[in-house]
């Protein structure tokens, strides 16, 4: 009796045991259509083909982290992290799933646990260029720039064309005050990438923090070669064009700047300092009321439409400018309210 | 004879011409004939008559330097080598505050005679440090200190010793700028002329203020200065700007010098300095509806026989300040005094402010703020950069004027700067007649606005930071992930029956990868003969099935044609029993074309009759061979019998006793299926075996 039981278990598992490699069969070649998917770049037919294997088998892991991977490249980011964070719960044990969750929570202004998380997938043998980047973009959000800058650098050394990782290199720098570096970093990234007018733009930038006005204005130009409608370009250039006192070219600048991108605050106030500089404090005035009306929370607006009121012996007018702009946070607001009654 | 006409022919007495001259302040410099005249050159006479015109406008003084200027540059065309008419062409423009031709011509009239006019350096000296030239300025005024020039210039020693200092204090106020703007009140209130001395009422939106301006009712100069009559006007401000300019009312208008000096709004009064007597005393207009009732004198106690010509009242009304050239009790020749009024509301001795205060030159036009603790003035003395300064004097605790500071420049500039207002209420903001370059006139009205520390401006460039920011390309992270494994295993199961009995033996099963010709599994049925196999794909394997006392099977089994159900094939094989008279067909036996000779692919098969023979010890075979019916008989014969013989040497090679082994050929005589097909021929084409023994 005991004999015909054993035999009946050893057949039930055997027959479990057949559907079950049976179902993982139909599974993984659901799974591998979407491989064949993804690889044709056809992203939403891929998910389809996972969700057809997840409806046939709920704990399947990888499937779950392959879809949240296809939900993050299409900007589904809820559902990415839906899925990769379900992946990791049923027991997936892999560093660039740590890697995504980390981006993740990176994407969603979490930066601590971005960081927990890219730090464990580093642990856990990840250590691609990619992981060391969003690290790096981690800790430059954090800040903790001399941080970012160690892992921007471990990025290039796995990577030597890593554009992107020289360029926020360089950023990081810039915020360290190391100018050249970030210079020479923007430089760098535009040896391995001369299409990307940003590049050309920051370089721009830090050119410009050197008092290089010319220089910048000339990256600038080239910015806009690439994108007539950068509006950024734009700005930028104006404000070096200001610098070098060339008014009537700063002022062409700021008003296509203001056509491409009515909507900018930040346009309008640098057209506003312009108007300062040639004394127009009237029209100042009118174009920082515009960047305030555009955006009611930039101080620098408000500190300049101080500035602009006090040269027209508006005191009174200037501090309630001066006090908005330190209520919105300004650093140097308190200081311009020590003239203020 | 009016009152003016009267002054002029009085004057025109009094004065000569070399007096007149010296008080324009320039030299009697003749332009000779002789010098003037090129030879051989057309135009002479033409040039000369301008010059003489020139000459003429020239010797009038101000308010005629451009009609001269026009006719020298006449002469100019004719001779511009002449350094007299160069000297005077400076003078020309100097006079008219155009500073820079001014030097171009005292430079070039020095170039061509050094000894042109003993105050040419003098004048450039002036040019220079009125132009902000203060190192060229002191350059040219020590050479008048030379003996060869101070000869002549004895009289202006000390004024030149003061010009130095204040170029030596202007270097200084230069570099270090006050933060203020300074913004020209406009044509809507300054003139072409002079115009200055704001004072405010109705909480600044209406001025009163002096002017030297041209009108129908003053077309006349006065001798002092060759300008015309102060008049006293009034604008007032209409959101931020200024209108409405016109001369005050009637009532107030005098044939003399009038200049508003101070207004009060309740009683609404101006305060005017009348240049009548005693050199000019101060009297107020007091409104009555809607006339001006005055002049009124302002104080016995205030008016002396010396010029009063400024005033200021506290906030309270009952101290006054104001400036007067009383020699008796001034430190210069004009200095600021204080009174207070008593009980009775009279004017009480006037006090002089001090030498704190009053320098040993002149002061002029003060001001006193609403708290009474600062004291504005205008001074040619204490470190002044040229003509009169602003000042301001604070008071400390123990009521006593402190060292007055300079306002600083740009609100100080080489020429003078004075009468600085106030308004209450607008601490920042100030009022004040100076000479910048956006001059309306020959002194204008400001504004002064008092601004904090030195603020940056504000841009707002545009930085993309983080490229990843800019330009996100996910892409960059993504990693196409690998293909997962299928699992294809199959199951063959079934049983192993004796052909016969149809009873289950237990057998050896070998799975043979055909492709790798490597055996891949081997399997013992049970004792019953069950059996299950696993193979890892679906393809086609070689299957061996050996038995103790049964022939072996070995066939090809195509897992692709099998019908395969739930990964699984059932699939019974059945094993013929060594007996005598027992035949097999050797499978996967193969020689070359029309040949009896094997091909290597047949080993495997034949290997295992071998075997079979090793296990069988008494075993003898007949090895045969068969053919198709195509071709003859005799040939097929030769050819069955040549090839089993191929078969017999090969086994015989392997170990086979050939005594054990006997091989015929059946030509087509033995058909084991149709010839009418090539499957049937293909299966009649054959080597077989029969168990003659076992």
């Amino acid at each position: 009796m005991r004999n015909i039981f054993f035999i009946i278990l050893i057949t039930c598992m055997s027959a479990l045991n057949l559907y079950g490699q049976k179902q993982d069969n139909s599974v993984n070649e659901l799974y591998n259509q979407a491989v064949d998917q993804i690889k044709a770049r056809d992203y939403s037919q891929a998910i389809d083909y996972l969700d057809a294997a997840l409806e046939k088998k709920p704990a399947f892991q990888k499937g779950y982290f392959e879809r949240g991977k296809l939900y993050f490249q299409l900007d589904s980011t809820r559902r990415a992290i839906r899925d990769i964070k379900r992946a990791i719960d049923l027991g997936l044990e892999s560093g660039e799933a740590y890697f995504y969750r980390g981006y993740l929570d990176y994407a969603n202004q979490q930066y601590d646990s971005a960081l927990q998380k890219l730090t464990r997938a580093i642990q856990s043998g990840y250590k691609s260029s990619r992981v060391y980047y969003i690290r790096g973009l981690v800790q430059y959000a954090l800040a903790d720039y001399e941080g970012a800058i160690m892992n921007f650098t471990m990025a290039i050394d796995g990577k030597y064309d890593f554009t992107y990782a020289y360029h926020e290199r360089g950023s990081a720098k810039m915020q360290t005050g190391d100018i050249q570096g970030a210079v020479n970093d923007f430089k760098k990234a535009l040896t391995y990438n001369n299409k990307l007018p940003f590049l050309y733009n920051n370089l721009g930038r830090a050119l410009a923090e050197n008092a290089r006005y010319q220089k910048a204005i000339e990256q600038y130009s080239q910015a806009l070669k690439l994108d007539p409608n950068y509006y950024q370009a734009y700005v930028n250039r104006g404000i070096a064009r200001i610098s070098r006192e060339k008014y009537e070219k700063a002022e062409k600048d700021l008003k296509k700047a203001v056509n491409i991108a009515p909507d900018q605050a930040r346009s309008y106030n640098n057209l506003g300092l312009l108007y300062m500089n040639t004394r127009a404090f009237d029209k100042a005035i009118e174009q920082f009321n515009r960047a305030i009306e555009k955006n009611q929370e930039l101080p620098e607006a408000y500190l300049n439409r101080g500035l602009a009121r006090e040269n027209q012996g508006n005191r009174d007018k200037a501090c309630l400018d001066w006090k908005m702009a330190k209520e919105l946070g300004h650093k140097k607001a308190a200081d311009y309210l020590d003239d203020c009654d | 004879m009016n009152h003016r006409t009267f002054i002029l022919f009085v004057s025109m007495m009094l004065l000569t011409l070399v007096l007149y001259q010296k008080a324009q302040g320039q030299q009697d410099v003749r332009i000779k004939r002789r010098q003037f005249k090129i030879d051989h050159k057309e135009g002479f006479s033409s040039a000369w008559k301008h010059r003489r015109k020139g000459d003429r406008a020239y010797d009038k003084g101000y308010g005629h330097y451009q009609v001269a200027l026009s006719h020298f540059k006449k002469a100019h065309d004719y001779n511009p080598q002449n350094a007299a008419l160069n000297y005077k062409m400076g003078v020309c423009y100097f006079k008219q505050n155009q500073l820079n031709q001014a030097i171009k011509f005292f430079n070039r009239a020095l170039s061509q005679d050094e000894q042109v006019a003993i105050d040419v350096y003098y004048l450039l000296g002036r040019a220079y440090h009125l132009n902000y030239a203060f190192d060229q300025a002191i350059e040219n005024y020590q050479r008048c200190l030379e003996p060869d020039i101070l000869e002549e210039l004895e009289h202006k020693r000390k004024t030149i010793n003061a010009y130095v200092r204040q170029c030596s204090n202007g270097q200084k106020l230069v570099k270090n700028p006050v933060r203020v703007n300074i913004n020209n009140l406009g044509p809507a209130v300054n003139s072409k002329y002079p115009d200055y001395g704001p004072v405010f009422v109705r909480g600044g939106e209406l001025m009163y203020f002096t002017s030297r301006r041209k009108h129908e009712d003053n077309d006349e100069r006065w001798l002092g200065d060759n300008r015309f009559y102060s008049d006293i006007y009034r604008a007032v401000q209409v959101d931020g700007a200024w209108k409405n300019t016109h001369l005050i009312d009637e009532e107030i208008f005098s044939p003399h010098n009038d200049a508003v000096v101070e207004a009060t709004q309740d009683p609404l009064r101006i305060y005017v300095y009348r240049g009548q007597k005693d050199e000019g005393d101060i009297y107020y207009y007091e409104k009555d509806g809607d006339r001006w009732r005055g002049p009124k004198n302002f104080s016995r106690m205030i008016n002396t026989n010396a010029k009063e010509s400024a005033m200021c009242f506290s906030k309270d009304g009952n101290t006054l300040y104001f400036v007067s050239t009383f020699e008796a009790r001034s430190f210069g020749k004009k200095d600021i005094f204080m009174s207070r009024r008593d009980e009775d509301g009279d004017w009480g001795r006037p006090i002089n402010l001090g030498g704190m205060v009053n320098s040993s030159l002149n002061e002029e036009g003060v001001f006193v703020n609403s708290t009474g603790d600062k004291l504005y003035f205008s001074s040619e003395g204490h470190n002044s950069m040229g003509g009169y300064d602003l000042f301001v004097a604070e008071r400390d605790v123990d009521g006593n004027w402190q060292e007055p500071k300079n306002l600083g420049y740009p609100i100080n500039t080489p020429f003078d700067d004075l009468l600085f207002r106030k308004v209450e209420g607008t601490a920042n903001k100030a009022y004040y007649s100076s000479v910048h370059d956006e001059n309306v006139g020959a002194k204008d009205i400001y504004e002064i606005i008092f601004l904090g520390e030195k603020r940056d401006l504000h841009y707002t460039p545009i930085r993309e930071p983080l490229a990843w920011k800019a330009r996100p390309q996910k892409e960059m992270l993504y990693q196409v992930p690998q293909k997962l494994a299928i699992d294809t295993t199959l199951y063959v199961t079934g049983k192993i029956i004796d052909s016969l009995a149809r009873e289950g033996i237990q057998a050896k099963i070998q799975v043979i990868d055909n492709q790798k010709n490597k055996v891949i599994a081997t399997h013992l049925s049970d004792t019953n003969g069950h059996y299950m196999l696993q193979l890892p794909e679906q393809k086609k394997y070689g299957i061996e099935i050996t038995a103790q006392g049964y022939l072996f099977y070995a066939h090809d089994l195509d897992l692709n044609q099998a019908p395969v159900k739930n990964d699984t094939l059932r699939r019974n094989f059945s094993l013929d029993k060594v007996e005598v008279g027992t035949k097999m067909v050797l499978e996967n036996i193969y020689f070359e074309t029309n040949s009896s000779k094997l091909k290597p692919s047949s080993y495997p098969e034949l290997k295992r009759v071998v075997k079979l023979m090793q296990s069988n010890p008494g075993m003898k075979l007949e090895i045969s061979g068969h053919t198709d019916d195509v071709g003859s008989y005799l040939a097929n014969k030769k050819l069955s019998r040549a090839r089993a013989k191929s078969v017999v040497e090969y086994l015989a090679e392997q170990g086979v006793d050939r005594a054990r082994l006997t091989y015929k050929g059946y030509s087509f005589t033995q058909p084991i299926a149709t010839n009418d097909t090539p499957e049937g021929r293909q299966k009649n084409r054959r080597v077989e075996f029969k168990v003659l023994e076992k």
